[in-house]
């Protein structure tokens, strides 16, 4: 025993000094979705013919960025279903998104009434859906660490960095999220261009629609198709200096990615700015929508007629 | 019935019922006739056969002649290995004797005791005395049992599934069924081919009318077993085959259903659930007696029970009766009443009676009996629609996105529900969502000119201006038999509603005007003329009518909302008719019934 | 337990009675493959910064080679990250500090410290959450290796006649010099009249050689295009001197004196004719080699946005 001692003793006098690690701080502009809305499992599904039914919402902004004016509008089978107060049924809202100092983001919850006017007659139970929609317009803002390197010809292997392709994974804190970067050093005379293809794709569950579309997108009223189209601007800036972006605004399409390409033919760098690595900047603007249904299923107790 | 002629092994007796062999025969000839055993001791000892016999048969007793006959049935005896009388038991004919006494005492032992044969003595004793027949003389047996059975072998089947199987309706025929192939199969393998397909052309020929024809009803007394067993094959097989044809007209009429469907000329629907079924009913429906004399009463009964969700106007039921093809001249009473109002719930059971005699005298003894219920009934349908901006749709396509998926919908090709009763209605408004065209849209597709001019709209459109309304959706309505039974005699009242900010147009084309509410739904009551214009009585199912609509105003139709869910509905008042019949037979009045 | 005792008492006699020398004790000082080693002083920069704060580097830096560095004769270049972000860092670099070589008293060379002083601007703006350069330390000098070996010169190594010789002519590995570029082996080819040597020159230091002289230690710094292809793995050919005869018409030597490495490695060939006398006899050889140098040390940091 006393030997073992002896030994741990030993081993625990040789150890060098242990390397503290960094703690780590939450991410922030990270996740693939922006509000999640969802009916409440308190929400009352099941009502009687002309009673009032309280349905619950849970509204969280799980993106990166808050969310300002923003519409929540309802849908639902007036015929049968009448919200309780009118103003209710269509409102603005705010919600903070993640921060460091919020890792978690914005939270609200609030409550929508409805009353059933009434079933037709002969029927004993009608189903009919609850629909929440909310609108709001949305950016996805990303800081792509990206190399620029004069040096296309390798002559200095030893380089602080490469130009290569960035793969961004896990998203930036949005449903539109920019998935890879590729720079490509341009040579023009002795100095480079660089350009940047940026793909991005469309990642959340919702819609995208165009920015002005947003508030088009929870009301109704003449529209064109345009507003309402998936289509979203884009930004681009390296070193404060804003880059053209093509093509701009870039239409969306489910499930696949979108590329667009953004240089500044006045930015070159030669090797007098040796290799190093920068930040790219993009930020993409659209509007958003996501939906929650809940379907309701009103019954008609014996003997009951109509609603007075 | 086929039997093998071929003689028997040798008994299997054992050695002590062997040595009581003697005895028992005296015991048994003692039982049937008493005395007689000394005669029949007698008889084995001396060996004088024909005396014996014929001293037996004058004592009597079919089981001493019976006992005593394997004397002169000796010689064929001899042939079995034994030409003593006392072997009779040895042999596979004695023990077949013996059998047959021993279930005649048994059977009058126990109903001495109290015990209800459901049979005849006969019946066993006739079945004992044809086994032994085909044992002590298997050829000539089996000649006579060929030709028996293979001409008459059905009667004792059908008399056999009339007793046995009287009261399960679908038995006796599979069973009578089943013996026809088997016996043709055994005759084929026993007498040939040639004597085979004779034996099964004589059965066919037979067999088939007897089925087919009401001839049985003179050939056999009413009442007896055959005409018993030969009137519940009958209906077995009517039973079945109108099953089988009900089937088949069921799949005709799918048939018939899915190629309407197809050509547009046929919308669907969904029954609503009901805790209750609605709607009237005859059943238990029979008579009294079916065979009647003609200075007799008819007495046909059912059992009236009327289901109905509480409306403003309580169903109206009207009952008769009349004889099939002479409703006018042959009608019989009901009693307690032939009226009914029912408002919820009612059971009634009703009594049909008319004299025998005009019965006999119109239609020669055999009448369908039927009793008819006509009521007033409505059926309601329901059906969801979602309106959208076409904008909004293509906007959403564009995107590959279905524009109802984008809003959660599941439901997206939403049936109609209609309400139980005796008629089905089916509801449709095309694909859906329903979009909603801008007028400019509208116009510039039907227009040529561009803008259009106020002239040309009015031509195209039928408005008096731009503003007057763009086209709504058609929502088609088919109207069809929810029930096996019965048939809608005519439709009273059409109550057509479709969603605020819409109205109705015309209705197949018939222009019709009811007053619209602005920011409520339209409805319009059909009655009268047009809806006999539309559905002409008796109304052959199914029937599909179109309803032309128009959009008054989108933005009360939308209610400020990219999706809109608003219902169609429809009321259907009709009246419907259902009978059910029952065979009934009068008889002259000295018949014996 | 005896005989161990025994033992141990034995060794400390010996020791205890061992001669101390009285004279001082010329040691080797030329051994070591390094040149100038460099290294981040800790926790200059740390791993963690954040933004709108000043930015120091300080780099401690050691002549671990045997040749004096003077001002004019290097600097050390921080780069790698973008100067928009950390600004204030003079691309020019800053000359390497006098630093003395190891010598024959002087037991340790000279050592140093550069500091480099920047200040990291705000982040808020750029929608990230960390930004993560790698800090590049170059350092670009010129540098000199000094080869000596006694060779063994055999004027006659064929002779008939048998003789006592005092050496034969081989290969001779002078061991390293106190330099990045260090003469690895030198083989010795006596022949009648004639005695050619291959010396066998090395890039051990890890880093990068390239030409001699103002204009290529310019080129050096990542700031500038860089060093051509025909400017790196050169290594002048300063001096070659036998018996205090300079060795000219070494091969493959330009007329500039440079002779390219390959693969890091080269050989030079040179001929010696002025032999003394007939019988063998030790020589020392002197290489003299000038060129420049450039080798980094990276160190990965991260900028977080205070707000």
């Amino acid at each position: 025993m006393k030997k073992v001692i002896f030994v741990l003793l030993l081993l625990v006098a040789c150890m060098g000094p242990v390397q503290k690690k960094l703690p780590q701080s939450a991410e922030v502009m990270t996740g693939t979705s922006a509000l999640e809305v969802s009916f409440n499992p308190n929400s009352m599904k099941d009502l009687l013919m002309c009673q009032e039914a309280n349905v619950l919402v849970d509204m969280k902004n799980v993106g990166a960025l808050d969310i300002e004016g923003g519409i929540r509008s309802f849908i639902l089978e007036e015929q049968t279903l009448k919200p309780v107060k009118m103003e209710e049924k269509q409102k603005s809202f705010d919600l903070e998104g993640k921060s460091q100092f919020n890792p978690r983001g914005g939270v609200a919850q609030f409550e929508f009434k409805v009353k059933n006017v009434g079933l037709p007659e002969q029927l004993e139970s009608y189903d009919s859906p609850l629909i929440l929609q909310a609108c709001y317009t949305y950016k996805t803002s990303a800081g792509v660490q990206v190399c620029i390197d004069p040096d296309t010809k390798n002559v200095n292997p030893q380089k602080p960095c490469r130009a290569e392709p960035v793969s961004l994974s896990g998203g930036q804190g949005a449903p539109v999220a920019i998935t890879r970067v590729e720079p490509l050093m341009v040579p023009e005379g002795n100095k480079i261009s660089p350009k940047f293809a940026v793909y991005v794709q469309h990642v959340g569950l919702g819609t995208v629609v165009t920015e002005e579309g947003a508030e088009l997108a929870c009301t109704g009223g003449e529209e064109s198709k345009a507003r309402l189209s998936s289509y979203a601007t884009v930004k681009a800036d390296l070193q404060g200096r804003p880059l053209s972006c093509t093509p701009n605004p870039v239409r969306f399409e489910a499930g696949k990615e979108v590329r667009f390409i953004c240089d500044n033919e006045d930015a070159k760098f030669g090797s007098a700015e040796g290799t190093f690595t920068s930040i790219l900047n993009v930020e993409i603007s659209y509007g958003y929508v996501n939906t929650a249904v809940l379907p309701m299923k009103i019954t008609r107790l014996p003997g009951q007629e109509s609603c007075k | 019935m086929v039997l093998h002629g071929h003689a028997p092994p040798d008994d299997h007796l054992t050695g002590e019922l062997k040595k009581d062999m003697p005895n028992w025969k005296a015991w048994a000839a003692n039982f049937v006739a008493p005395g007689s055993g000394f005669l029949v001791k007698m008889a084995d000892k001396f060996k004088k056969k024909p005396v014996a016999a014929a001293a037996a048969g004058a004592v009597g007793g079919a089981a001493v002649a019976a006992a005593v006959r394997p004397a002169p049935a000796a010689p064929m005896m001899a042939s079995y290995g034994g030409s003593d009388f006392g072997s009779t038991f040895k042999s596979k004919a004695g023990k077949g004797l013996l059998i047959l006494l021993l279930s005649i005492t048994l059977y009058y032992v126990l109903l001495r005791l109290g015990v209800n044969w459901p049979f005849d003595l006969s019946l066993i004793v006739g079945l004992g005395f044809l086994a032994m027949f085909a044992i002590w003389w298997p050829e000539q047996v089996e000649k006579i049992f060929k030709f028996i059975a293979a001409g008459f072998g059905f009667f004792i089947i059908f008399v056999m599934s009339a007793l046995l199987f009287a009261r399960i309706p679908w038995m006796p025929h599979l069973f009578v069924i089943g013996f026809l192939f088997l016996a043709v199969f055994v005759s084929f393998q026993i007498a040939g081919r040639k004597w085979g397909w004779i034996i099964f052309m004589i059965n066919l020929l037979f067999y088939v009318p007897l089925m087919a024809t009401p001839m049985y009803q003179t050939l056999f007394v009413p009442g007896t077993p055959f005409y018993t067993a030969v009137e519940g094959q009958q209906q077995a097989w009517g039973v079945m085959f109108g099953g089988i044809g009900e089937v088949g007209s069921q799949i005709g009429k799918i048939a018939k259903e899915q190629v309407l469907i197809a050509s547009g000329d046929y919308e669907q629907g969904v029954e609503a659930e009901s805790e209750r079924p609605l709607g009237v009913f005859l059943d238990d429906v029979g008579a009294v007696a079916q065979i009647v004399k003609e200075n007799e009463v008819i007495d046909v009964y059912a059992r009236l029970r009327a289901e109905s969700f509480k409306t403003v106007e309580p169903v109206r039921i009207s009952v008769r009766c009349y004889v099939e093809d002479w409703a006018e001249k042959l009608t019989g009473e009901i009693r307690p009443r032939s009226q009914f109002s029912v408002e919820e719930y009612e059971l009634q059971d009703l009594d049909c009676i008319m004299s025998a005699k005009p019965v006999f005298d119109n239609t020669g003894g055999s009448a369908n009996i039927i009793i008819e219920t006509s009521f007033n009934f409505t059926t309601s349908s329901y059906l969801k629609g979602y309106f959208m901006e076409q904008d909004r749709i293509r906007a959403l396509r564009r995107q590959q996105l279905d524009p109802l998926d984008a809003f959660g919908i599941t439901d997206k090709n939403p049936l109609a529900v209609y309400t139980g009763g005796p008629l089905k209605i089916g509801l449709g408004v095309g694909q859906q969502p329903i979009a909603l065209l801008s007028e400019e849209e509208e116009i510039q597709i039907l227009g040529e000119t561009n803008p259009p001019t106020a002239a040309l709209v009015s031509e195209i459109t039928g408005a008096q201006t731009v503003g007057d309304g763009t086209f709504g959706p058609t929502l088609t309505i088919t109207l069809d038999r929810n029930w096996f039974e019965g048939e809608l005699f005519e439709v009273g009242k059409l109550i057509i509603t479709v969603p605020p900010g819409m109205s109705i147009d015309s209705v197949s084309g018939e222009k019709i005007s009811c007053p619209v509410q602005a920011g409520k739904e339209h409805t319009c009551t059909l009655s009268g003329d047009l809806l006999k214009k539309l559905f002409t009585s008796p109304v052959v199912l199914p029937k599909t009518i179109r309803v032309q609509t128009k959009i008054n105003d989108p933005d009360v139709l939308l209610a400020n909302a990219p999706l809109a869910i608003r219902s169609f509905k429809l009321t259907v008042t009709y009246k419907y008719i259902v009978k059910k019949e029952v065979s009934v037979t009068v008889r002259p009045a000295e018949s014996k019934v | 337990m005896k005989k161990s005792v025994l033992f141990v008492l034995f060794l400390l006699v010996l020791v205890s009675c061992a001669r101390k020398s009285t004279e001082p004790q010329v040691t080797d000082f030329r051994y070591g493959t390094e040149g100038i080693r460099m290294e981040f002083v800790q926790n200059l920069p740390p791993p963690r910064l954040f933004d709108r704060e000043p930015f120091n580097v300080m780099i401690q830096v050691e002549n671990r080679g045997t040749t004096t560095i003077g001002q004019q004769d290097g600097a050390i270049f921080l780069s790698g990250f973008d100067n928009t972000i950390i600004t204030g860092i003079n691309t020019n670099g800053i000359p390497i500090p006098e630093l003395e070589g190891r010598g024959p008293f002087i037991p340790k060379g000279g050592i140093n410290v550069v500091n480099f002083k920047g200040v990291i601007q705000s982040l808020s703006g750029k929608r990230i959450d960390k930004y993560q350069p790698t800090i590049l330390a170059t350092a670009c000098y010129h540098y000199e290796t000094v080869a000596s070996a006694q060779v063994c010169i055999d004027p006659n190594p064929y002779a008939a006649t048998s003789q006592q010789r005092v050496c034969s002519p081989g290969t001779i590995s002078p061991g390293s010099q106190g330099a990045p570029i260090a003469v690895t082996s030198v083989q010795v080819d006596p022949s009648p009249g004639k005695t050619r040597f291959t010396i066998n020159i090395q890039n051990v230091g890890g880093g990068d050689v390239f030409k001699f002289g103002g204009q290529y230690l310019d080129k050096c710094s990542p700031y500038n295009p860089g060093l051509g292809f025909d400017e790196i793995d050169f290594v002048r050919v300063a001096d070659v001197t036998i018996s205090g005869t300079k060795l000219a018409g070494c091969k493959p030597v330009d007329n500039q004196g440079f002779v390219r490495l390959a693969n890091g490695m080269a050989s030079l060939y040179c001929e010696y004719g002025g032999m003394l006398g007939q019988s063998a006899y030790l020589t020392p050889l002197n290489i003299i080699l000038h060129y420049g140098y450039r080798q980094s040390i990276a160190r990965p940091i991260e900028i977080r946005p205070v707000a």
